[in-house]
């Protein structure tokens, strides 16, 4: 080992110190060793976590932060803050889709969310046809559709304007009982300034095809920009049933 | 025909038949859909025909990746 040493440059006692000196050499000593390491672990309070600072060899302190508050940086160095909010997901309806109907509305849907989420399942029909969508009860020619996917034994992607409504998810249905899923979400649907639009992610049992649809689709509606506040969903055919689920996300 | 309406609000639920107004407006969007359905499918066959004139079928071009 070297003398003084090489990381922190400690003096030691010498060989040709004097005993009688060892005692208030190791005073020197011990107290340089305790110096550094309280610069190096600056902690007082449990929790506290230190981290390097711009002066060498010697840690910042950082005090444990509050419940719920995350580690992030700012100016260069780690700070407590805030833990943005996470996605939560409400209910605001649940319930059967009434069989013998053809057209489902979900009216008074309020704005105080950042995005809707309809999940429809187990959707089934009477008869082989397709399903529709509206919102705000507007059956002008302002709904545009992309979509897609794997139907009718057929790789799809196509896309159209100026339709009178939504048809996000192709078809027909295949009428009868079927284990159908159809997600639909809608983004950004409170805000009063621009178009809206909605996603749509299904799997159904095709009428024209090999049991199975897959569709992937995107919807645009250019004829108000008022908040979303209804969705109808119609079928050709009266429902035989399924279950819808109305989520607010924020 | 019947109309199921869901308050989201509320969470009142009903079930009612369709008003007059509806029921014009579920014919229009019925013959709406059949034509567009019938336009998507008759661009399919003529696609399909297009290609069998070429010796081709959908699913050689499904093997390319097409």
């Amino acid at each position: 080992m070297s003398n003084p040493t090489s990381n922190y440059n400690f003096q030691m006692p010498t060989s040709t110190d004097l005993v009688t000196d060892l005692p208030a050499d190791f005073e020197v000593f011990g107290q340089a060793v305790d110096t550094r390491l309280k610069a190096l672990q600056p902690g007082t309070t449990l929790g506290d976590l230190a981290y390097s600072s711009s002066t060498a060899n010697t840690n910042t302190r950082l005090g444990i932060g509050s419940t719920g508050q995350v580690l992030t940086v700012a100016g260069g160095v780690p700070t407590w803050a805030t833990a943005p909010a996470a996605t939560s997901m409400t209910v605001l309806a649940s319930g059967n889709l009434a069989t013998g109907t053809t057209t489902t509305t979900f009216n008074s849907i309020s704005s105080a969310y950042l995005n809707l989420r309809l999940v429809i399942r187990g959707f089934n029909g009477s008869g082989n046809n397709t399903l529709t969508m509206r919102v705000n009860n507007d059956s002008g020619a302002n709904y545009a559709t992309y979509y897609s996917g794997y139907e009718a034994n057929t790789t799809r992607s196509q896309g159209s304007i100026g339709n009178t409504s939504w048809n996000l998810t192709g078809g027909p249905f295949t009428g009868g009982s079927y284990s159908n899923l159809m997600v639909y979400d809608f983004a950004d649907y409170a805000n009063t300034t621009t178009r809206k639009l909605v996603n749509c992610q299904a799997t159904f049992f095709d009428a024209n095809g090999p049991a199975t649809a897959i569709i992937n689709a995107t919807g645009g509606y250019s004829g108000t920009n008022a908040a979303i506040s209804r969705i109808d969903i119609t079928y050709g055919s009266n429902v035989n049933g399924g279950t819808y689920i109305l989520y607010g996300v924020s | 025909m019947k109309i199921q309406e869901i308050n989201v609000n509320s969470g009142e639920e009903i079930v009612r038949d369709f008003t007059a107004d509806e029921i014009d407006q579920f014919n229009l969007d019925q013959e709406a859909e059949a034509s567009a359905v019938a336009a998507a499918q008759a661009a399919t066959e003529s696609a399909e025909a297009k290609l069998a004139a070429l010796g081709l079928t959908a699913d050689d071009l499904k093997a390319l990746g097409l």
